[in-house]
């Protein structure tokens, strides 16, 4: 899985993502996307994260950071 | 750690340090086969002669009006969590009402100290209409077999109420009726756990709020169900268990009083002597909102009498300027009895903690973040209740269902009760329990109906047959061609019984198939299912079959009975009967009665209705 296929709906957006991306340059990343991206991760990693972990998600970067800690490759569009 | 390692430990030592090791396990998630393993041991005799299993152990009897036997393996797990032994009685299928009722009877024998009644399990597949009326008499029905147990019975009784099912026959609109199966549960319920409230004799086992939070199949839409007659899933059995073990350690004065907590990401979110008073998380959004219920939820324990003590490595100073500068703070200062603020070890700290407030360790509970520190301290107090997680939501779960506190608030107007139940008096007018069986039995209204060589019941008269093990005379099975050939043969006859009662109609319950030799009766097969069983139903059927013989002309009816591995409960049967015997060892025996047959075999409460023959 792409990180633009698990993010974009959620950010409503079509731009390939980057992992620098955040909630400070996405404006459609607000609470209910947060909301959002931690269920979809849940779902694809079949296991809830921890309190600690959902605070952590601020940035493409830590999307897969987190996703990668519970065997969820995300892949970074290369262009 | 596999299962065989834990009985092993168990089998050294049935003290709290193994309890602890076979608690991780569990919460570690152990496949079926293990916590089966595990949960047979803890239930064998082999464990009971411990020393150290008598002071902890718990007497369960369970009866239902189905079957709750899904229920013991679940329930010897949970009682373990909560750190009891349980010895478990379970009522045979559909017995409860006779199993209430008879002072000599399994249940009364296993000397429970808690009673787990579900007189409402099969209900749906019972009852015929939903109405006011009927919701009453359900009520009655099942509030009958608490008055009759509480006769001979001083303890617990736990009765579980209606389980909600998806089975909607008008679909959305069932709430237009009156009353549509949703509303019929929910006012049986109403009113079973207002006569718990009202008279004190019992508890409500809530299984409809349990159901709520089990699974995603419904109970009687599952394979047991429909494979064993079970009407709950796994998931609603472990509930159930759990609940039930929580009254269990309420029962026997386990609960625990005392609540331990950390402070830093325990209490509120964040290190104070890091991220200072002013950036702690508590109150506002998330996580903050976390620690508020958090706070609430054990300020609401505090309430009900919980002592609650701090125990945290951290400087004084620090940790009070939080509970003075934070508005947020719903647990103030003065809600604590104790606290060890300090570098110290914290076991020891909490050992000191119960010298101080003298309590055991055992009356104990912690909430710490740190995975480290409550390692240590289960390692080094294995009394002590540890809640096993550290993220500040799975902490609010935890203690928001742990069940860990509770108690049975017994008020005086309770134990007088009590005491007035157990007086001589009372016992010795119940010591004719038979006239109260009998009583209970004319009750029900029974109506018994016997038919012959009928083409509508080949194919039931075949089932029961096949799959009849307990009450059967000769276990001898047949096809439907078998049947099918043996009524058109005039030699044979083929007798089927049905059963209906005041609530329930239990259709075709009863096979015989009878040889007709020289003119003399040969009863080739003689069976009933064993959810009739006990009111006699078994008598009026062979006594209608004598009857029959009787009229036909013969001089003699003649039986037998082959022991398999399940029908020991039949082997007396035929002399109860009246029958002699011609021959007998233990596997086997000839038997014969003289017609025509003495009046009398069919038990005075049934009504049998006239013969039914095709042929």
């Amino acid at each position: 899985m792409t990180v633009d296929e698990l993010l974009q709906p959620m950010l409503n957006t079509t731009v390939p993502l980057r992992p620098t991306d955040s909630r400070e340059t996405i404006p459609a990343w607000d609470s209910l996307a947060q909301i959002n991206i931690v269920a979809a991760i849940e779902d694809a990693v079949g296991v809830e994260l921890s309190t600690a972990e959902v605070l952590s998600l601020k940035s493409v970067a830590k999307v897969v950071e987190v996703a990668r800690s519970h065997g969820l490759e995300l892949t970074i569009n290369a262009s | 750690m596999t299962a065989k390692d834990i009985i092993a430990q168990l089998e050294a030592d049935a003290g709290w340090r193994s309890l602890r090791i076979a608690q991780k396990a569990l919460r570690g998630g152990m496949n079926r086969p293990e916590s089966l393993a595990l949960a047979r041991f803890l239930s064998g005799e082999q464990i009971r002669s411990r020393a150290d299993f008598a002071a902890r152990s718990v007497r369960v009897a369970v009866a239902s009006d189905t079957s709750l036997d899904n229920l013991a393996d679940p329930l010897v797990l949970r009682l373990l969590e909560r750190g009891m032994f349980g010895v478990q009685y379970h009522s045979p299928f559909a017995q409860l009402a006779l199993e209430t009722r008879n002072p000599a009877s399994g249940l009364f024998q296993h000397k429970p100290e808690v009673v787990v009644l579900a007189p409402l399990t099969g209900i749906w597949q019972r009852i015929t209409g939903t109405n006011p009326d009927s919701a009453t008499h359900i009520v009655e029905e099942a509030w009958s077999q608490v008055t009759a147990l509480r006769k001979n019975f001083d303890g617990l009784i736990l009765l579980q109420n209606v389980v909600p099912v998806e089975n909607r026959p008008h679909g959305i609109l069932e709430s237009r009726r009156n009353l549509g199966h949703p509303d019929f549960a929910r006012a049986v319920n109403l009113q079973l756990s207002q006569r718990c409230r009202e008279t004190g004799e019992a508890f409500t086992l809530d299984a409809e709020l349990l159901a709520g939070q089990s699974g995603t199949i419904w109970p009687g839409l599952h394979k047991q169900q429909f494979m064993a007659s079970r009407p709950f899933t796994d998931d609603l059995a472990n509930l159930l268990a759990a609940e039930i073990a929580a009254f269990c350690a309420a029962r026997k004065g386990f609960a625990r009083k005392c609540l331990v907590l950390d402070l830093d990401n325990t209490l509120w979110g964040g290190v104070v002597g890091e991220d200072g008073v002013a950036g702690l998380q508590i109150g506002g959004g998330f996580p903050g909102n976390i620690y508020t219920e958090l706070q609430k939820e054990i300020c609401a324990l505090h309430k009900r009498g919980v002592t609650l003590a701090i125990v945290s490595k951290n400087n004084e100073p620090d940790a009070w300027e939080v509970f003075n500068q934070r508005p947020e703070m719903i647990l103030k200062r003065t809600d604590f009895s104790m606290h060890r603020i300090n570098w110290q070890d914290k076991a020891f700290n909490i050992r000191e903690l119960a010298k101080e407030l003298n309590l055991g360790l055992d009356a104990f509970v912690i909430l710490d973040d740190n995975h480290v520190e409550r390692d240590w301290i289960e390692e080094a107090l294995p009394e002590v209740d540890v809640c096993p997680a550290g993220d500040p939501l799975e902490m609010l779960r935890w203690l928001a269902t742990c069940r860990r506190f509770d108690t049975l608030a017994i008020t005086r107007e309770d134990a007088l009760r009590a005491k007035s139940y157990a007086a001589a008096e009372e016992r010795s007018r119940l010591a004719t329990q038979s006239s109260n069986l009998e009583e209970y039995l004319a009750s029900l209204e029974m109506q018994v109906e016997v038919g012959c060589n009928s083409s509508t019941q080949i194919a039931r008269v075949a089932q029961l047959t096949q799959k009849t093990n307990q009450f059967n005379l000769t276990t001898r099975r047949y096809t439907e061609s078998e049947i099918q050939e043996r009524m058109q043969n005039p030699s044979w006859r083929v007798f089927w019984c049905a059963c209906r009662d005041r609530f329930a109609d239990e259709g075709v319950i009863g096979a015989a198939l009878v040889e007709i030799k020289d003119g003399d009766w040969f009863i080739d097969t003689f069976l009933m299912s064993c959810r009739v069983l006990g009111r006699g139903v078994e008598k009026a059927f062979l006594g209608t079959i004598c009857d029959q013989a009787g009229k036909s002309g013969a001089k003699v009816i003649r039986s037998e009975f082959i022991r398999s591995a399940k029908n020991s409960q039949t082997e007396n049967f035929l002399e109860t009967c009246g029958f002699t015997a011609d021959g007998r060892t233990v596997d086997f025996s000839k038997w014969h009665l003289v017609l025509p047959a003495p009046v009398g075999l069919t038990p005075k409460w049934i009504a049998i209705q006239p013969l039914k023959s095709e042929t």
